[in-house]
């Protein structure tokens, strides 16, 4: 839209609200590779866009934003399927969770249910059933904004994608912080197997201005493993929600790491997430609520953790 | 699902950049000559004239145009024509058997789960949905299952005792 | 429920709309397709406040494609719309005053091409500054909207001597509060398709709430005689008072008639959100004291309506809002003051409730409060300064004579006492409960057109056809026709034909709003069965060769007193040997009191209500996990519907108190889409809702029973914001509550004190 220019300026006007369909030569190409895929991308450039489920590209074209000249469906290549367990080289053990799964059945399936469950309760959390049945956990991830962020960062998981020559792995917490936008293909999420510990804590929480089927105002993941003594021996926290990039609360972790939780430690906990947390407001919530949000819902947590409480 | 072979082909005005697909429309074999990026909502309601699934929203936000793709619950404004090819639908038109009505519909027409009507059918579709997955389901699990389908006339109280009675009535037949 | 006996619920039924919902099969008017139809689309403004120096239409006319496009020189009469005042520009001239304001429209031969169409519409504008708030549109120097100037209409009420009354006080409270604008979100948007017909004539299959009041107002903006518009209305898919004015009618009209062929215009929802009515933002502060035996002696009110561009029925909402600010109390001295100021915000208008919900919860904040400061229980504070059964009504007007207020502060009294839980809650939550009552005025008011009329006949298919001007838009007015008027002459559902919702059929009944649906079916039939009857019997002891008195209407024909198992005549046997139509009709106006109080009211309900919240106190979310309503809106005569009725009534104002509001910034929308306007999902309400019926009217009460449409959304924000009270000492004087507001208030950003509380 122009921007007025002042009392008095003429202004030519030729963008009303607009919706729905309104290009009529839109090519949909359907590769089978993801070379195929990465290439096309090159050949049109600014003109073409990646699309699986599609549930956001179609909601943002009936928001005003026409799809480019070319989309790339990836839901014809194989690889990007598929839940599977995979053993590395060392002891490590991960399991693989295709990009193109969509969100439904990574919440349904037996294996994440029972190893990640975090990851199954944040994708409760996202939209409604049908939204579930179409969108895919690699559109939940490659936006950068996704209420399953938190609870993967938290898992720590790892991404792997296609950089136009090969597949590059990395924690999806480094990936994020790297690659700002979409411009690489997520073939597949890799969730570390974790030894189970008794005294240990994960928790997900999605705060909206309605029960469910909302953008998240703030949304937060955390773990916490403690030792006998109350020792914090494991501790990760997330934050993310709404258009907020998800981020680590990095000072706080370290301030919890390899202390034993008292109130004093929480207190000094909540001090870090006020000092390292700058959430932005919006017409409907501020900056400051969503940190206070945050804050209360880790450390309450936390307190559960420590004995007699 | 009824299995018959016969394939209705829908004649457009082709361009080049139409695309042929070719699904299973409430069992019936259809070919149809679409923009690749046509909304299932409007090949439903507009080429179609299937005009039970309804459109409020456009956006997945409501649940209105609800209808069944392989056997799970989708928003029909968010899926495309291209999307669409190979699959089967299913809309509030192919759930009734010889005309009787489903025991969802009767349920809803009993219990008076349903006002001015039009978030009916998307609403149907989703306890349809729930139900096949889940014949027996807790409360936490039916508010999910309908928790993409907004109602603004009942308050769900009419839409719950219905669902209830649904799951009820489902579950003396077997 | 609970129920006394009464006749209309011994059956059980199910809408005669029914089948055809559950099924997906009925046609509603935005479904409608006709042969050669076009497209329209319109054009609306890019700025909430400017003036139009061009609009260029000549690349758009040019795409193929395009069949009209039109602009305010196409508008065949008057250029304006309005219910009340006709000052709504169909299509803008020199100047828009809000962003739904239309400017251009086009018809074209598909959607998309439409589309494409009112992009190619260049229109320049002149901005001027954006009246976005009461305030700034009352500021001396305001640019003036309207030729009168920005007011569009105040209103006041006085009683005694309110200064005098205070100066008695022992305990004042005096508050602001603030209530958003809230949107009808019928689940269908606006839309249908227009027909041109032969000789000019044209048939409008759009919904809205008063065929007639449309076909009126399209005359005027056609130019053409009433005679040749029929409106067909019904189905509607939700209205809530928002489809009562014209939406899209006019502009598919001019189309249709500039090209000759059936426009169909059915708006996306960001269209709608942009263009449509909604709920009047208020600012409503009052200042009420009691004396010293805790009678409320004096109350002072201020109420500041913001109703955007038009008038449509905002001085009447505004009107409702100041009648309806002392509720059902008796106070000696009271003062109420009320304005309804123009802005460049979406436009205010009708909305179930009618200005009623405002000052609910301002009025029952006041005396929650009151009680509070008094240290009373808030029941018995109310039970006190209740109105009784002969008591005027609240503009010391006469209106029918009814305890109901009593009625429903004991039913909802003893709900509290039983359903008034101590369960501890999850760490981290707090439970509260929260009453609150309120009364109603049913009907437009004193002094204001209110006709309402019906016709039964026996059709030639040997049906008994009664035809009412109402429209079916959810409410179930069609369950309500066929329960009164088989109950009332005896006959079974197949035995009618009910017509509604189509003006070359009806006759006049008045609008379908002001809850009166109900009660003026009841009291058209209660004048017509007599005479109809009648009627009926003689003509087929014409027939029959037997004498009247030994005759009686039932299910499937006439019988005689002496045979019970079958008709001696069927009602089809009869209609084909009678030789004259057999037709009564009646026409009368919606009882009104008989003073002269401009715009009171004489039939009111009363609805008390009970809500209890569970608060998050890491969030500040606030979730309601019982709501339960008593109303007294006399006998019920659809079961399902009058329970449909309080429950949907009751979520609605769920969502008005803890999520809805269609925000706006600089006169512009930042919630234009179910996205971000929330209404509530079935996972924010309680799992079992409560509704009981007290059906029981005054002794010698010849008024039937009364409609519902509104009563159970009146009084829910208030019960709601007294439960948060209760949970956590927080009072909420605007809406929709704020998490925000409420983790500010517990305290909970001192860590030390955060952490007590969960222990």
């Amino acid at each position: 839209m122009d921007k007025t220019t002042g009392n008095g300026s003429r202004l030519s006007h030729s963008d009303p609200p607009t919706t729905g369909e309104e290009q009529t030569s839109i090519m949909v190409w359907k590769p089978k590779q993801v070379e195929e895929a990465w290439e096309l991308k090159k050949r049109f450039g600014d003109d073409a866009k990646y699309i699986s489920g599609g549930t956001l590209l179609q909601m943002q074209r009936e928001q005003g934003t026409p799809f480019p000249g070319h989309l790339i469906s990836l839901e014809n290549i194989q690889e990007m399927n598929g839940i599977s367990k995979l053993e590395d080289n060392c002891s490590d053990a991960y399991l693989r969770v295709g990009a193109l799964t969509s969100l439904a059945v990574c919440k349904k399936d037996p294996l994440i249910q029972e190893g990640w469950q975090l990851l199954a309760e944040s994708i409760s959390d996202i939209a409604s059933p049908a939204v579930r049945n179409r969108g895919t956990i690699g559109g939940n991830i490659v936006y950068g904004v996704g209420d399953s962020i938190p609870a993967l960062l938290v898992l720590d998981a790892k991404v792997s994608w296609f950089d136009g020559t090969k597949l590059q792995v990395d924690s999806l917490w480094s990936y994020l912080k790297n690659f700002a936008s979409n411009q690489h293909i997520i073939t597949s999420l890799l969730l570390p197997e974790k030894s189970v510990s008794i005294q240990e804590k994960s928790w997900f929480k999605k705060v909206g201005r309605r029960e469910s089927f909302i953008p998240s105002l703030i949304t937060i993941a955390g773990y916490c493993v403690c030792d006998y003594d109350q020792m914090v021996v494991d501790i990760k926290l997330a934050v993310g929600g709404g258009s907020h990039h998800p981020q680590r609360l990095k000072i706080c972790e370290d301030i919890l790491y390899g202390s034993k939780i008292t109130d004093h430690l929480l207190l000094e906990a909540y001090e870090a997430i006020n000092a390292e947390f700058h959430p932005i407001s919006d017409p409907f919530v501020s900056g400051e609520y969503r940190r206070t949000v945050a804050a209360n819902v880790i450390v309450s947590e936390l307190l559960t953790m420590q004995a007699n409480r | 699902m009824d299995e018959s072979r016969t394939i209705d082909i829908l004649t457009n005005k082709s361009t080049d950049r139409h695309i042929l697909i070719s699904f299973h429309m409430n069992g019936r074999m259809l070919e149809l000559s679409v923009e690749p990026t046509m909304r299932l909502i409007d090949i439903i309601r507009g080429q179609l004239d299937l005009t039970g699934t309804k459109i409020s929203c456009g956006i997945g936000r409501c649940g209105a145009c609800s209808v069944m793709m392989d056997g799970h619950l989708v928003n029909a404004c968010l899926v495309m024509a291209y999307q669409v090819d190979q699959s089967q639908i299913t809309t509030i038109e192919g759930i009734n058997t010889n005309n009787q009505l489903h025991t969802i519909q009767k349920a809803f027409l009993e219990e008076g789960g349903f006002q001015c009507g039009y978030c009916t059918p998307g609403m149907v579709m989703a306890v349809k949905a729930l139900i096949y997955e889940n014949s027996n389901p807790t409360e936490e699990e039916i508010k999910e299952a309908l928790s993409g389908n907004l109602c603004r006339c009942t308050g769900y109280g009419g839409i719950i005792r219905s669902v209830q009675r649904a799951i009820k009535e489902g579950m003396n037949k077997n | 429920m609970s129920q006394q006996a009464n006749k209309y619920t011994r059956n059980h039924r199910v809408r005669p709309d029914g089948a055809a919902k559950v099924t997906g099969e009925l046609k509603y008017l935005t479904d409608l397709k006709r042969e050669h139809m076009l497209y329209g689309k319109i054009v609306r403004s890019a700025y909430p406040h400017a003036n139009i120096l061009s609009i260029n239409t000549k690349d758009a006319e040019q795409l193929p494609g395009v069949e009209a496009v039109i602009t305010y020189k196409d508008v065949p009469g008057l250029n304006g719309f309005g219910i009340v005042m006709p000052d709504q520009p169909v299509l803008c001239q020199d100047k828009v005053r809000y962003v739904g304001d239309a400017v251009a429209a086009v018809a074209a031969k598909s959607p998309e091409i439409a589309e494409r169409a009112v992009k190619l519409i260049r229109v320049e504008y002149d901005p001027l500054p954006t009246l976005d708030s009461p305030e700034k549109a009352l500021e001396v120097d305001a640019p003036l909207l309207h030729q009168k100037g920005n007011i569009l209409h105040q209103a006041s009420y006085q009683k005694g001597d309110v200064e005098k009354g205070f100066e008695k006080c022992i305990d004042i409270v005096e508050q602001t509060y603030h209530v958003p604008r809230q949107m009808h979100t019928y689940m269908e948007t606006e839309g249908g398709v227009i027909v041109p017909e032969a000789n000019g004539a044209i048939t409008v299959l759009v919904g809205t709430q008063h065929g007639y009041k449309d076909r009126f107002q399209l005359s005027r903006i056609l130019n053409i005689p009433e005679e040749k518009i029929r409106i067909v209305s019904s189905p509607i898919g939700g209205s809530f008072g928002g489809k009562d004015e014209l939406n899209i009618q006019p502009y598919a009209a001019i189309l249709a008639l500039k090209t000759a062929r059936p426009v169909k215009i059915h708006q996306t929802r960001k269209e709608s959100v942009i263009s449509g009515i909604k709920r009047h933002p208020m600012k409503i502060t009052m200042k009420t004291g009691v004396d010293e035996h805790g009678k409320i002696i004096a109350h002072q009110v201020k109420i500041i309506a913001d109703t955007g561009a038009y008038s449509t029925l905002g001085p009447a909402v505004l009107d409702f809002a100041v009648e309806h600010a002392t509720g059902p109390y008796v106070i000696e001295n009271v003062n109420t003051e009320g304005v309804s100021v123009f802005t460049n915000n979406g436009v205010s208008g009708e909305f179930r409730g009618f200005g009623g919900n405002q000052v609910a919860f301002a009025l029952e904040g006041q005396i929650d409060r009151l009680a509070e400061k008094l240290q009373m229980d808030p029941i018995d504070f109310r039970r006190m300064n209740l109105r009784k059964r002969d008591d005027v009504g609240p503009l010391g007007h006469r209106i029918a004579k009814t305890n109901g207020a009593s009625e429903v502060l004991e039913g909802i009294a003893s709900l509290y006492q039983d359903k008034k839980t101590n369960q501890e809650p999850e760490r981290w939550k707090k439970r509260g409960t929260g009453i609150a009552i309120t009364m109603h005025g049913g009907g437009l008011g004193y002094g204001r057109l209110d006709p309402a009329g019906g016709r039964l006949s026996l059709n030639e298919d040997g049906k008994i056809e009664i035809a009412f001007g109402f429209e079916e838009f959810g409410q179930g007015i069609l369950a309500v026709i066929e329960m009164i008027v088989t109950e009332e002459l005896g006959v079974s559902a197949d035995d009618l034909s009910i017509v509604i919702g189509d003006t070359s059929l009806v006759p006049p009944s008045g609008s379908t709003t002001a809850s009166r649906g109900t009660s003026m079916v009841w009291h058209a039939v209660q004048r017509m069965k007599t005479h109809f009857t009648e009627e009926i019997i003689q003509s087929a002891a014409k027939q029959l060769n037997i004498s009247q008195k030994h005759l009686r209407m039932g299910k499937g024909g006439i019988y005689s007193d002496q045979y019970h198992s079958k008709p001696l005549l069927t009602y089809k046997q009869l209609v084909k040997h009678t030789s004259s139509a057999i037709v009564t009709n009646t026409s009368f106006d919606f009882p009104t009191t008989p003073d002269e109080v401009d715009g009171g009211h004489f039939l009111y309900t009363f609805s008390g209500v009970m809500a209890q919240v569970e608060i998050d106190l890491l969030t500040g979310k606030v979730k309601v996990i019982d709501l339960d309503q008593v109303i007294a809106a006399g006998p019920v005569v659809n079961k399902i519907g009058y329970r449909g009725q309080i429950e949907g009534g009751g979520v609605m104002s769920l969502g008005y108190t803890l999520m809805e509001e269609a925000f706006m910034q600089e006169g512009k929308y930042i919630t234009e889409n179910l996205d971000s306007y929330l209404i509530p999902s079935i996972q924010d309400v309680p799992f079992a809702l409560g509704v009981e019926a007290i059906e029981s009217l005054d002794d010698g009460d010849v008024y039937g029973p009364r409609g519902v449409g509104e009563i159970g959304s009146v009084a829910v924000a208030p019960a709601i914001t007294k439960a948060v009270h209760n949970a956590i000492g927080y009072w909420a004087n605007k809406l929709p509550i704020s998490s925000e507001e409420i983790l500010n208030a517990s305290g909970k950003r001192s860590v030390t004190s955060w952490m007590k509380v969960g222990q």
